[in-house]
């Protein structure tokens, strides 16, 4: 809709990216962008806007406000991964993803805050400080909560965005920009997107490039795309998926960009509903939602049939040993003598890479390459790792079975509740959390499945619940397709937050989801 | 079983990482024991899997050099260079054992 705007001239380029850049000023609070790149997205903006004048458009993305995770590399743009270690760091290029969105004319609004090197799922857990859910501050929230004491002020309610793209999510859902970037290891992209409102898409592995996507498991990490309905996701898509030299784990089969149907007959539909994501720990409100949503699809006409995987709750655990033994591997780049954090300490180089790495990295990190050591070491390879590698064979085929059994689309939870206080979250470690936090999300990558988080409904708290569809490898437009169809039927409503409203009338209020397709 | 304080020296020299404190210590030991559920899968006769895209082949480029020559924007991000050099402290010293580092395992 901002697309066709733009098009029309009711609204230009570059007052697109100033509005943008100011209510990115007025919801600091957020703390969702870490670094903001004020200058060259204007300039960004005002090529644009000499295309749309001449009538030559690099592609519908043209003039586009995004926003980039901060552990992609950009070409001149300070790159963190939220962590001590890369503070001050800057990349001499641009991730392939980064640069396929400038090469469409997108305006690359700055970088948004993450759990460090994305290891979390509150984004918590950086250096930069946490991330808060736009929807803490949301009408629909204040309206459901009850002050404890008259003392208590609403700072200390805030609840957190999940992780670890929350910066991204936070970004999205708060109207910063139309799109933007995360990454999907564990569940990543999808558990901010349902603790935040918004569409979050995690591609097949091996549809997008992970080139300059700092890694931290390369078997399954993937860039996550975050938007505000799924018409968007399917055109990000379509810009950044395709077969990138620079990765030889992107396949080389031929993408074609889709644009997606609208669905009006789901009757030869089948469903499949994954009877272990009844997970403990879900809650009424959730499972309560999951039902109502099998029962749309049923009594639209959809086949909808349970189904059974039954190694999902080892996902979690194999997960556990393959990332922190992938982490040790990845980790071990960081030594502070070409980029990065380096410690006065000269006496050996050893020495100083350890104490480059005592310094730069936090408890998070450290417990994870140091657990991952453990995992790799010579008398525990065959018992941990390997055993781990046998397991995630046995998760894959599940899925295969699963698929094999007729099903087209998986529908599941995404998270175990709706977004938690922060408070409260931080009760309990990193690793407890994501553990809990992950369930539901990270099988998928264990098995490169496609996953996409839609807004569903508000809980009773007033904050956002999605649900999950899962889909067959590399058969995004039908995961997009039954996406859309059912975001179509839920219709979630759009955040009430004061800034919004203040800074755009005009733009923002009209225009339902604030798409840009 | 406890991890050995032997165990966590070498585990710090291989990580060139320190655990700090107990907790660190803790964490290690409460990660060991999650991993250990594995072991209640049965495996038999099933391969490991190192990638998802194990039936496809991949992608490998010709050996052609199509760039480079960015010497100068790669030692922008060094500490300590000389001319077109990464500068290392003398390396072949390995770190000093465990009685004679500083280290949080020395208590334990």
């Amino acid at each position: 809709q901002v697309s066709a705007a733009l098009k029309e001239g009711r609204v230009t380029p570059t007052e697109l990216c100033q509005r943008c850049l100011s209510l990115i000023k007025s919801t600091k609070f957020l703390n969702a962008y870490i670094t903001v790149a004020e200058e060259a997205a204007l300039k960004q903006a005002e090529e644009s806007e000499k295309r749309y004048r001449g009538g030559q458009l690099l592609g519908v993305l043209d003039g586009i406000p995004i926003a980039v995770k901060d552990n992609f590399n950009t070409a001149g743009i300070e790159t963190t991964c939220a962590s001590n270690m890369l503070k001050g760091y800057v990349p001499p290029y641009n991730a392939t993803v980064v640069q396929k969105l400038l090469d469409r004319g997108a305006v690359l609004l700055g970088k948004t805050n993450l759990d460090e090197f994305a290891m979390g799922s509150g984004s918590t857990d950086g250096v930069f400080g946490p991330v808060r859910n736009p929807w803490s501050y949301s009408g629909q929230y204040k309206e459901k909560s009850v002050p404890k004491s008259h003392s208590e002020d609403k700072e200390s309610n805030w609840v957190i965005t999940g992780g670890s793209s929350g910066g991204s999510a936070a970004a999205v859902s708060s109207f910063t920009c139309f799109a933007a970037l995360g990454s999907d290891t564990g569940g990543s992209t999808r558990n901010p997107a349902a603790h935040c409102g918004v569409v979050g898409l995690k591609p097949t592995y091996g549809l997008i490039s992970r080139h300059g996507l700092i890694p931290l498991v390369n078997s399954m990490d993937v860039p996550g795309i975050l938007t505000r309905c799924v018409d968007d996701a399917a055109v990000v898509l379509g810009s950044l998926a395709g077969h990138d030299p620079k990765d030889s784990t992107t396949i080389q089969d031929n993408f074609k960009p889709f644009e997606l149907p609208s669905l009006t007959d789901v009757s030869k539909l089948s469903i499949g509903i994954p009877k272990e994501y009844h997970a403990p720990g879900l809650s009424s409100e959730i499972l309560a939602l999951w039902s109502k949503a099998a029962d749309l699809f049923k009594n639209a006409g959809a086949r909808v049939i349970e189904v059974s995987l039954p190694h999902t709750r080892y996902s979690i655990v194999c997960y556990h040993v393959l990332c922190t033994a992938e982490v040790a591997s990845n980790m071990a780049r960081f030594d502070g003598l070409e980029y990065g954090h380096r410690s006065d300490m000269n006496k050996s180089t050893e020495s100083m890479y350890a104490a480059t790495r005592r310094e730069g990295f936090n408890d998070v990190v450290r417990g994870r390459i140091l657990s991952g050591n453990y995992f790799l070491l010579k008398q525990n390879y065959e018992n941990y790792f390997i055993k781990a590698q046998k397991v995630r064979r046995l998760i894959a085929n599940d899925f295969v079975k699963a698929f094999e059994s007729g099903v087209d689309v998986l529908l599941t939870p995404t998270t175990l509740s709706d977004a938690v206080p922060y408070m409260e979250f931080i009760k309990e470690d990193n690793r407890t959390r994501s553990t809990q936090d992950d369930i539901l999300t990270q099988a998928a990558n264990m098995a490169g499945l496609p996953a996409i988080n839609v807004p569903t409904a508000l809980s009773e708290r007033g904050l956002p619940v999605g649900l999950q569809f899962i889909g067959r490898s590399f058969q995004e437009k039908q995961l997009l397709t039954v996406a859309k169809w059912f975001e179509k039927q839920v219709k979630f409503p759009v955040i009430q937050l004061e800034e919004v409203k203040r800074h755009d009338p005009a733009v923002f209020q009209h225009q339902k989801s604030a798409s840009f397709s | 079983q406890k991890v050995t304080v032997e165990m966590l020296d070498h585990l710090e020299h291989l990580a060139l990482v320190d655990f700090r404190d107990s907790e660190g210590v803790e964490r290690l030991q409460k990660a060991i024991q999650f991993a250990d559920q594995l072991h209640e899968v049965d495996t038999g006769g099933v391969e490991p899997m190192d990638s998802v895209l194990e039936d496809r082949r991949l992608y490998l480029r010709e050996d052609d050099v199509t760039e480079g020559n960015c010497t100068k924007e790669l030692l922008k991000n060094a500490r300590e260079k000389v001319e077109e050099y990464f500068v290392a402290p003398p390396g072949n010293i390995p770190l000093p054992k465990l009685e004679e580092r500083e280290t949080f395992l020395q208590g334990s």
